[in-house]
């Protein structure tokens, strides 16, 4: 946008001219950088060869797919706390987010799953309770597009988006909870060395990435809030 | 399928979703810009 002043319509302000594009950028070309180290590197796994290479798209994914929806259940809680309108936007677009991460991460775990378990698919705790995630956060978004009022579909978003938070801990978890075929949590206490690089740098990337995602869609959201309210203004001047 | 074949496809889906992902985010932001400048100006 290139006006100095932006827009004003209800309480919502369309956001100006920002430098949000650039960090797109960074976070893209970071993201190809850390892969390509990670790839170069990293050795093959003893046990699963170049298979491991995997583990630097797979579990970042589903560590933004888990980071996300803590989002969605801040700005919810806070939705309904405060009723400001940019609250529910904020959280609904991070339940579109962590949606798409989910996805990603679902279909890389089976991509992975093929060559080592043997199977694409299992009803491991691990995968049904992510895949239960997904569920909820599709959910959430069919939910939005089903309710035409806004303070309706704010309240009943903020409440999809506690119960889809509340499985985070429980997906986290399962592995130890359950007897699963899934390894436990990745993190650098439980990556060989050789790995650990490769799979921080890929995890800050895909968090940049994250931000980038949630603040445009937040953006997006806020300019089509912004319409309605004028449209609506301008309908009602009209009936005057 | 080879090793390499699965870790190839699993690089490619990651871009595909990423790249699909922000082309969508973009369509949406020019819809939305559009939606905006077209209801301050106050047309239908």
């Amino acid at each position: 946008m290139t006006t100095s002043a932006p827009p004003i319509a209800g309480n919502i302000v369309a956001p100006r001219a920002s430098r949000w594009p650039i960090f797109g950028w960074f976070a893209f070309l970071f993201l190809i950088a850390s892969q390509v180290t990670a790839i170069v590197i990293s050795p093959p796994d003893r046990d699963m060869g170049d298979l491991q290479k995997i583990m630097y798209v797979h579990v970042p994914a589903a560590w933004m797919t888990m980071l996300a929806p803590l989002t969605v259940l801040v700005f919810g809680l806070r939705y309904l706390w405060k009723r400001r309108e940019q609250d529910d936007l904020l959280a609904a677009a991070a339940a579109e987010v962590a949606t798409t991460f989910a996805g990603l991460t679902l279909v890389l775990g089976m991509i992975w799953a093929r060559p080592t378990w043997g199977v694409w698919w299992t009803w491991d705790a691990r995968l049904t309770s992510m895949l239960v995630l997904f569920l909820i956060l599709a959910g959430y978004l069919a939910l939005r597009a089903l309710i035409d009022d806004t303070e309706r579909r704010a309240q009943w978003s903020a409440v999809v988006g506690i119960l889809g938070a509340i499985n985070v801990p429980i997906v986290y978890m399962s592995v130890r909870w359950w007897r699963t075929i899934h390894q436990i949590q990745s993190a650098p206490s439980t990556v060989d060395p050789a790995y650990v690089i490769g799979l921080r740098l890929n995890a800050f990337a895909f968090l940049f990435l994250m931000i980038y995602f949630i603040r445009r869609r937040y953006e997006a959201a806020l300019m089509e809030r912004a319409a309605e309210h004028a449209s609506r203004a301008t309908a009602l001047g009209e009936g005057r | 399928m080879t090793n390499t074949m699965f870790v190839s496809a699993a690089f490619a889906v990651t871009w595909v979703v990423i790249i699909g992902y922000a082309l969508h985010l973009r369509r949406s932001i020019q819809r939305s810009r559009e939606l905006l400048e077209r209801s301050t100006r106050g047309d239908r």
